[in-house]
């Protein structure tokens, strides 16, 4: 069971760290539900992305997927809403992403006015609905047969048991990401790769005053993230020996 | 310094820490593993009242992510805003320190069970040769003694196939 994981695309993901700075309006710090709920969570924050962007949502979810690269329905200034016809599935990411590309294409066209990281947004929702629908093909059986294709209703109405089902690791903390995420804008980020290379991306909006606060808060959290690199890789050392090994041996 | 040395140098002073000591360790290094990072929130004074203003995520893959409250960053004293965020910071990185220290405990019970173990087979060896040694193979202190470590190192392995089985569950 344990041993059929495949922890290589994890331990890989130490090669390099990725800290990001984010302003909210309001947070609880709650943690992930179980991930049918935290699937839902992200198509319905994406879905209310598109609408609030006037993307006609109901028409990318009443064509067959044949057609989803070709549609081009009008901008809408009040879409309605989709929330009943959001699945867990990957039929609904493939629909929300094709809506963001189709939006990404013709936000000169929007019919309200555009935020200027919605760019960056639309493009998150295309990146990782193309990574959900990945993980899909990975799901167990016991995933598959208790939660494919169903609502948020028949969710709210089962037990649903973490032990009845097993993800991949790589897929969990993807998920977990992806979810703390959401369409939240990251206002800094700082990537460092193992080979010492060292790139920092800011919002471009950022000035006045507080930017230097932030600027603080933003180095003091890459301070600590690489002065523990250390800690995480050993910590992957110990449960990811096998990976490791895999890993350093490959050319 | 040692292997043997520099664990108990890294318990020493976590158990003089005002975080929490070792049960703390050990649950945080817990939840690095089953939540697959470790989370730690920071409440401050708001005009709304207390608040949770910063949250950092430090996940197992290396990725962190702080979320800061918009309104306490724009409206507190920039003064309170460094203090809090240099709280919250070292927080975070006792909170990491968790995994180092629960791995000392481990390696520190793992040797000392084996020593003890081994002692223990040895004494019982030693006395036996000198009294009767034809009742040596029916002696249970000495294969208490040798099963001591080789169960400890089971326990070992078992706990890694448990840590490998709970970072999948979501």
């Amino acid at each position: 069971m344990a041993a059929d994981f495949d922890l290589t695309a994890v331990a890989r993901n130490l090669l390099n760290i990725e800290v990001n700075t984010i302003l909210r309006d309001g947070m609880t710090g709650e943690p992930m539900p179980p991930a049918p709920h935290a699937l839902l969570d992200i198509a319905g924050w994406y879905a209310q992305a598109l609408c609030e962007l006037g993307v006609n949502l109901p028409a990318w979810f009443a064509t067959d997927t044949t057609g989803l690269e070709k549609l081009d329905p009008p901008w809408e200034k009040s879409p309605a809403w989709v929330s009943e016809q959001l699945t867990v599935s990957p039929d609904t990411f493939d629909r929300l992403r094709w809506a963001a590309k189709w939006a990404l294409a013709r936000l000169d066209r929007a019919p309200m006015p555009v935020p200027d990281d919605q760019g960056a947004l639309l493009d998150r929702i295309v990146n990782n609905s193309d990574a959900i629908k990945e993980m899909f093909k990975r799901f167990d059986e016991g995933f598959k047969s208790q939660f494919l294709n169903r609502k948020r209703t028949d969710l709210v109405a089962m037990t649903i048991r973490r032990q009845s089902y097993m993800l991949q690791p790589e897929d969990i903390i993807l998920l977990q990401k992806i979810w703390d995420i959401g369409t939240e804008q990251i206002v800094m980020q700082t990537i460092v790769l193992m080979s010492g290379d060292i790139t920092t991306r800011l919002q471009q909006a950022l000035t006045g005053p507080r930017a230097e606060l932030l600027f603080g808060i933003h180095r003091q959290s890459v301070d600590v993230s690489v002065g523990r690199w250390k800690v995480l890789l050993d910590a992957a050392v110990e449960v990811f020996k096998g990976a490791f090994g895999t890993l350093l041996g490959r050319r | 310094m040692s292997g043997f040395g520099a664990d108990i140098a890294t318990l020493r002073a976590s158990w003089q820490t005002a975080g929490g000591g070792w049960p703390k360790a050990w649950q945080d290094a817990r939840e690095l593993i089953v939540q697959r990072r470790v989370l730690v929130k920071t409440t401050a004074p708001t005009k709304q009242g207390d608040r949770l203003v910063l949250c950092t995520r430090l996940r197992l893959i290396g990725d962190t992510q702080t979320d800061v409250l918009r309104d306490w960053l724009g409206t507190a004293p920039a003064k309170d805003v460094a203090m809090v965020t240099e709280a919250h910071f070292r927080a975070v990185d006792a909170a990491m320190e968790g995994w180092n220290i629960a791995l000392a405990i481990e390696r520190v019970l793992l040797l000392l069970t084996s020593y003890i173990g081994l002692l223990i087979a040895a004494t019982d060896l030693v006395t036996r040769l000198m009294t009767s040694p034809s009742l040596l193979l029916r002696s249970w202190p000495l294969w208490f003694g040798l099963a001591l470590p080789l169960l400890a190192q089971s326990a070992r392995i078992a706990l890694r196939w448990r840590l490998r089985t709970l970072l999948a569950r979501a």
